[in-house]
């Protein structure tokens, strides 16, 4: 305990060094730890966002660019699939239920989805949550919108607010404005911290509408359109959609009907399982996510190297003092200890700081990188791997320290005293 | 003493062995998907407890682990030819909300209830259910 108290005033004397050294092991626990981190955000983001869905159906492409566009939101379809070939199988025996996905446009970099009732009483994330709402209700006119709750807090919108919705994908106010067909938003979704909040919501036959008189790839020129008061539901026919997903009755019969899909004659189509499709993504990053470990890996080792020098040049320093000790009778195993301990104290309150560092900027910036990059970072506690990298770290700390008291040890009693000052 | 637990603990784990039958995929093909009927071979599973190993076909999301899941003989789907018959897939559910972690390329082993139902459908009336109490992945193959 004596020696303790003397480890830690010895690191108080050199205040210094010992902060420098503290500090550099606390950034690459940092690092290390929040590395960990991220990766389990990016996980646990991209889980949980779809659940009890046995297919994601599209045109046929990659498999993983199909989960992309149709459950994430992100990149953009190849092509559409027929509104027929969609009720084929909407309808088919084996198939319980459906929901289809019109994709294409935006509204100010918030993806815009038509869709029918089905999404808000069938979809599912996070095992057996359902979609709800915290204002209004979901589309039943033409021009009506729900939006997700990222949009309404991004932009500031409420129940009644009139949008204008924009031809094609841009992250910001578009050129071609569908502006002589608004949209009024009649409901706002509740979080759900996935893909869905960033979205907005309208039915089917309103991303029809959006492009009806479009024929030849332009907005209509004025006076040329057809005014949306003369547009109703019913008379709006649906020609394409982008993708559904679909639910079997039986999850028994999801390897069948995915060869059905796959081999549907006469439109090309492709049925994915949405867990295996996203196994196959997280294989293909694996490489990236041990690319990275490594890296941090090296800064650790980089941090703790540091440590290591510091304690060894400060011996030179110390050699009166270790020959001090010596003399008033402190053996060679004292000062082996007192110097492990040293070094063990200052990988711990590294270590300490760097969770500390970590854990604290974690919960500053969750707010802002999941606005941006659509990641949610969990305040959770480590995970085992975490917690392994922690204690490495401090027992790493432990052996350093023992190269610099193995030299304390053996340098002779005499070298210590006889050295002028 | 000391012997006496451990001739318990060797009659315990082989009365566990024997009470686990272990399954063979030819033997769930003894129930004739097109026709329903099925041979004595086959019948005798229903609510037995057994041991099958195969790959897993996870349908969520949740990439760690997973309550429900199909096993099938073979890994991935070749597309050659069509995917296994419906005598020839699992429906695996996890008994009290347990969870058995993910494999991708590993065969797990599978133990639990069997339980042969008929399911009402185009593509055969043959459903193999499984209530799973443990899923091991297996290691040295």
């Amino acid at each position: 305990m004596l020696l303790l108290s003397l480890a830690y005033q010895s690191l108080r004397h050199r205040k210094l060094t010992s902060a420098l050294t503290v500090f550099s092991i606390a950034l690459s626990v940092a690092l290390l730890v929040g590395v960990e981190l991220v990766r389990m955000g990016a996980r646990e983001s991209f889980s949980h966002t779809i659940s009890q869905t046995d297919l994601i159906v599209g045109a046929r492409g990659g498999s993983l660019q199909l989960l992309l566009y149709a459950v994430f939101r992100m990149g953009s379809a190849t092509n559409n699939i027929t509104y027929e070939s969609y009720r084929q199988f909407a309808e088919h025996p084996a198939v319980e239920w459906t929901i289809p996905y019109s994709l294409g446009d935006s509204h100010r970099g918030f993806r815009v989805v038509g869709t029918t009732g089905d999404f808000y009483t069938r979809y599912r994330f996070r095992r057996d949550r359902r979609i709800e709402f915290t204002a209004g209700h979901a589309p039943e006119n033409v021009f009506q919108v729900a939006i997700g709750s990222d949009v309404a807090a991004a932009l500031g919108y409420r129940l009644g607010d009139a949008v204008t919705l924009t031809h094609g994908v841009s992250s910001g106010r578009g050129i071609l404005d569908h502006e002589d067909r608004p949209f009024k938003i009649c409901g706002i979704l509740q979080r759900t911290a996935t893909p869905v909040d960033r979205s907005l919501y309208v039915p089917l036959e309103g991303m029809e509408a959006m492009h009806l008189d479009w024929g030849d790839g332009a907005p209509p020129l004025p006076g040329e359109a057809t005014p949306a008061s003369k547009i109703h539901k019913e008379d709006m026919k649906i020609k394409q959609i982008t993708a559904f997903l679909l639910r079997a009755k039986s999850r028994i019969d999801t390897l069948r009907l995915q060869r059905e899909i796959n081999t549907n004659e006469p439109e090309a189509l492709m049925a994915v399982i949405p867990g295996v499709a996203l196994g196959e993504l997280w294989r293909t990053i694996g490489y990236a996510e041990d690319a990275l470990a490594v890296v941090t890996v090296f800064v650790l080792v980089v941090g703790l190297l540091g440590m290591l020098v510091s304690l060894y040049t400060s011996l030179n320093e110390r050699r009166r003092e270790m020959a001090i000790l010596r003399a008033i009778g402190a053996g060679p195993r004292n000062i082996v200890f007192l110097l492990v301990a040293e070094s063990g104290l200052l990988a711990l309150a590294g270590t300490v700081l760097g969770v500390a560092l970590v854990y604290g900027l974690t919960w500053l910036s969750q707010p802002a990188v999941e606005h941006h990059f659509g990641l949610f970072l969990p305040v959770v506690a480590p995970t085992p791997t975490g917690w392994a990298y922690m204690s490495a770290v401090v027992v790493a700390g432990l052996l350093i320290g023992f190269v610099p008291a193995v030299k304390a040890y053996r340098n002779a009693l005499a070298d210590g005293l006889g050295i002028r000052l | 003493m000391k012997l006496a637990r451990m001739v318990a603990g060797l009659w315990l784990a082989s009365g566990a062995a024997i009470s686990q039958q272990r399954v063979d995929w030819v033997q769930l093909r003894g129930y004739n998907y097109k026709t329903g009927r099925i041979n004595a071979d086959a019948k005798s599973l229903d609510q037995a407890m057994v041991k099958i190993s195969g790959f897993m076909v996870p349908f969520d999301d949740e990439q760690s682990t997973t309550d429900e899941f199909l096993l099938v003989p073979q890994l991935g789907q070749c597309i050659h030819i069509p995917p296994p018959p419906p005598n020839q897939v699992v429906l695996v559910r996890m008994n009290d909300r347990k969870r058995a972690a993910v494999s991708w390329d590993r065969p797990v082993v599978v133990t639990g209830k069997m339980s042969i139902g008929e399911s009402k459908n185009p593509h055969g009336r043959v459903l193999y259910r499984l209530a799973a109490d443990k899923v091991d992945v297996v290691t040295g193959y």
